[in-house]
């Protein structure tokens, strides 16, 4: 695995952005951030990467916590939670929303929202990113393999 | 409805048999019941008290598992595995006995250990959670398709201080010696103490597949010992019951390795049998008895063998 870490420049973009769009000021500043294919930015401690750097064959490090895109930054599941505390773009679900968005399926947005994205949260667990739709509802980002099945 | 009875075949009865201080009757009634279902909880994302009032709010039936810390067997009406808080990594299924491995591995915060055959991720979660986000798991495994879901289950879990690794485990003492404070070598096996989970195992299984099997086993243990550091701790552990598979490897790794020693192994709430110290006429390692077998019929689950391992520092008795 080549290890492309994310500092200078690009870190400052996507801080910037996840400040712009989640309202997140500090964003794993503490942490490594590495990037891979499709924009996926994953973050580590720098104790787990100067392990991995004496490491041959390695498949991957760390938690993937965003994907940075020309068109924003969304967060993953595991990303929003670490982030949670921070974040104030959010949707706060009842239990069958939340159900729902862990089917991938749109929710209403009952309250209001600002921007391109927001985060779901149910009994305080942040839960990812959704896109919000021109008909006012989210559309979540829950990847496949995360997702409940529908019966 | 009566439970049906698994029928062995008379190659592993001879061998069951064979097994000294062994409940046969004990054990094929329970092969023939199913495992219970139980869940270990995530306290990276969540904290203890948070995660069972949510479950409980939900209807399920919880109850402790005693010779652990974060686990609990589980019932209920709804199945937690298609619920939000199995989607969202707050709780991870896994065997109750196979939860042993970690929790004997003395883990601390701040630790770099090394689980060897880590795929599907049982044990590396469980390791990160005991390390508390503090030092480094590096999870190993020699295949493909299985390092996928163990860095699903990883990612799932929320581990942010995690190296994955793709590659036979048996080189990691030569490339990485002295390297780790803790090494877990759950090691591949044929499997005899979780027939209950597959029958086919049973049909399956022939004294060649553990006489095969016990070299890969030998190799992984030679090199995870190696991988530690002086003053490191191991388990090795298998789910299986054959004497080639678990004591004669133990063995063989504390001729082979003078500062390896054997440490006493001690679980409360869960009855332990005695390791076999002599098989068909070999007579293992005097320490041999510091290890510990747990059968199905003991646990109500999983049967398992754990030897604990500490690499001495040169000079040390």
């Amino acid at each position: 695995m080549k290890i492309r870490r994310v500092d200078g420049e690009l870190r400052r973009q996507i801080e910037h952005e996840a400040n712009r769009t989640y309202g997140v000021s500090d964003f794993f500043s503490s942490y490594e951030l590495i990037i891979s294919g499709e924009g996926r930015v994953r973050a580590t401690t720098p104790e787990t990467l100067q392990l991995a750097s004496i490491l041959k064959k390695v498949d991957s490090i760390g938690l993937y916590v965003a994907k940075y895109r020309k068109w924003g930054l969304t967060l993953s599941i595991e990303g929003s939670h670490y982030l949670c505390q921070q974040l104030k773009n959010t949707l706060e679900l009842d239990r069958d929303d939340a159900v729902r968005w862990m089917m991938a399926a749109p929710v209403e947005a009952r309250q209001k929202t600002s921007g391109k994205f927001v985060v779901a949260r149910y009994h305080g667990f942040c839960m990812g990113t959704g896109v919000m739709g021109r008909d006012g509802r989210a559309y979540p980002q829950v990847p496949k393999w995360r997702r409940i099945p529908e019966e | 409805m009566e439970q049906r009875r698994i029928t062995l075949s008379e190659q592993l009865l001879a061998f069951l048999r064979e097994l000294p201080d062994i409940d046969l009757n004990s054990l094929i009634d329970a092969y023939s019941r199913p495992l219970p279902s139980s869940i270990r909880i995530n306290t990276l994302k969540t904290n203890m008290e948070k995660c069972l009032s949510l479950l409980r709010e939900d209807g399920y039936l919880l109850e402790k598992i005693p010779w652990t810390h974060y686990g609990y067997y589980v019932s209920g009406e709804e199945n937690l595995a298609e619920s939000i808080w199995h989607m969202l990594g707050l709780v991870y299924f896994q065997g109750p006995v196979s939860m042993l491995a970690a929790e004997l591995l003395d883990v601390e915060p701040g630790n770099h250990v090394l689980d060897l055959c880590a795929a599907p991720g049982s044990k590396s979660t469980h390791i990160a959670q005991l390390l508390q986000a503090s030092g480094v798991i590096v999870a190993n495994d020699i295949s493909v398709d299985r390092v996928k879901a163990l860095a699903s289950n990883m990612q799932k879990f929320g581990v942010i201080n995690s190296i994955i690794t793709l590659r036979d485990g048996r080189i990691f003492g030569k490339r990485y010696p002295s390297t780790f404070d803790r090494v877990l070598v759950d090691a591949p096996c044929s499997s005899l103490g979780i027939i209950s989970k597959d029958w086919g195992v049973a049909r399956r299984w022939s004294e060649r597949i553990s006489e095969r099997i016990s070299r890969l086993q030998l190799g992984l243990l030679l090199s995870g010992f190696d991988a530690l550091k002086p003053g490191g701790k191991m388990i090795y552990s298998t789910c299986t019951l054959h004497p080639l598979e678990n004591e004669a490897v133990v063995s063989e790794l504390l001729e082979k390795r003078e500062n390896a020693k054997l440490e006493n192994i001690n679980v409360e709430g869960i009855k332990t049998t005695k390791p076999v110290e002599e098989w068909r006429g070999i007579t293992f390692h005097p320490d041999i008895g510091r290890c510990i077998r747990i059968y199905p019929y003991d646990s109500g689950a999983e049967g398992f063998f754990f030897a604990k391992i500490v690499k001495q520092d040169h000079g040390e008795a």
